[in-house]
C-alpha cells in the first residue's frame, strides 16, 4: 500500500491538506454561497411557481371570460335573431293592415269620386236640359206668337173641350 | 143649438124660396138671416148663397164655366162644351190677349188650362224631365 502510495507520488501531507483545504472551501462555499444562491434559487422558484400559477388563473380567468363574452355574444345573437323575426312579423303584419286601410280607402274614395262624378253628371244634364228647354220654349211661343190666328186659337179651344170630355170625372 | 153645413143651408133656402108665393119671399129671407145669426153662421152666408146658386144652376141642369182666353168663345164653341156636359152652360168669360191663344176652363171645381202660356209651361215640364 505504502509502495502503491510512493509509486503514484502522493504527499500525505499535501493530501490531508488538499482534503482540509476542500472541507474548508466547502464549509464556507455552503455557508456563504451556495446557501444564499439555493435560498434565492428557491426564492425565485417559488416566485416564478406563484407567477405561473398567477398566470395560469389569469389565463383562466380570461378563458371564463372569453367564454362568458362568447355565451353572451351567442345569447345576444339569439335575441338579436328573435327580435329581428318579431319585428319582421310585426312589419309585416303593419304593411298588411297599412295595405288594408289603403284600400278601404280607395275604394272610399272611389266610390264618393263615383257619387260626385254622377251627381255632378246629373246637375249638368239638369243644367242642359233646363237651358234646351229655355230655348225650344222661347222659340215655340215666339212661333207661336207670330202665327196664332183666330183659327189656330179656335182649335186649340176645341181640344180644350176635347180634353174637358176626356177628363171630366 | 145644430149647426148645418153651408150647402144644407143653400139646399134649404132654395126649396123654402121655392114653396114661398113672391110676396112673401122678403119675410122668409128675413127669417133666414135671423136664423143664421142666432145660430152664429153668418159668416158663412157668403158660401151658402154660392150653395144655394149652384143649387138652383143644378135643378136647372145648368153649368157655371169661368172661362179665361185671348179672343171671345165662339157660340159654336159654348154650344159643344155644353153637349160634353150634358148641361147648359152659363159662361163667365175673362178675355187676357196676353195668352195669345187657346182657353182655360174652370168647371166647378175641375179646371183644365189649355193656354198658350199653360201649354208652353207643360212643354218645358216635359222637355226637362224626360
Amino acid at each position: 500500500m505504502a509502495e502503491l502510495v510512493e509509486h503514484l507520488g502522493i504527499n500525505w501531507k499535501l493530501l490531508i491538506a488538499s482534503i482540509v483545504n476542500f472541507f474548508l472551501l466547502f464549509f464556507i462555499l455552503r455557508k456563504y454561497a451556495y446557501g444564499p444562491i439555493l435560498g434565492m434559487l428557491e426564492k425565485r422558484e417559488k416566485t416564478i411557481a406563484q407567477s405561473v400559477k398567477q398566470s395560469q388563473a389569469i389565463e383562466q380567468a380570461v378563458k371564463d371570460l372569453e367564454e362568458r363574452k362568447a355565451n353572451e355574444l351567442r345569447e345576444a345573437r339569439a335575441e338579436a335573431s328573435r327580435l329581428l323575426e318579431k319585428a319582421a312579423r310585426n312589419a309585416d303584419a303593419i304593411k298588411a293592415e297599412a295595405v288594408q286601410a289603403a284600400s278601404a280607402e280607395a275604394t272610399k274614395l272611389i266610390a264618393k269620386a263615383k257619387t260626385e262624378l254622377a251627381s255632378e253628371r246629373a246637375a249638368l244634364k239638369q243644367s242642359v236640359m233646363a237651358e234646351v228647354a229655355d230655348l225650344v220654349v222661347r222659340a215655340t211661343e215666339k212661333v207661336l206668337k207670330e202665327k196664332m190666328t183666330g183659327d189656330v186659337d179656335r182649335r186649340l179651344a176645341e181640344q180644350a173641350v176635347a180634353q174637358v170630355e176626356k177628363r171630366r170625372p | 143649438m145644430k149647426k148645418f153645413s153651408a150647402r144644407q143651408y143653400g139646399i134649404a133656402l132654395v126649396s123654402l124660396l121655392e114653396q114661398t108665393p113672391e110676396k112673401q119671399r122678403s119675410a122668409v129671407i128675413r127669417g133666414f138671416l135671423q136664423l143664421l145669426r142666432r145660430n152664429r153662421q153668418f159668416r158663412a152666408l157668403p158660401a151658402i148663397l154660392a150653395a144655394a146658386e149652384q143649387r138652383r144652376l143644378e135643378q136647372a141642369n145648368t153649368v157655371r164655366v169661368k172661362a179665361r182666353a185671348a179672343r171671345p168663345l165662339s157660340a159654336q164653341l159654348i154650344q159643344q162644351l155644353g153637349k160634353v156636359l150634358g148641361q147648359t152652360v152659363l159662361l163667365e168669360e175673362a178675355i187676357d190677349p196676353a195668352l195669345h191663344g187657346g182657353v182655360s176652363l174652370t168647371i166647378g171645381e175641375y179646371a183644365i188650362d189649355y193656354t198658350v202660356p199653360a201649354l208652353l209651361n207643360q212643354l218645358r215640364t216635359q222637355l226637362t224631365h224626360d
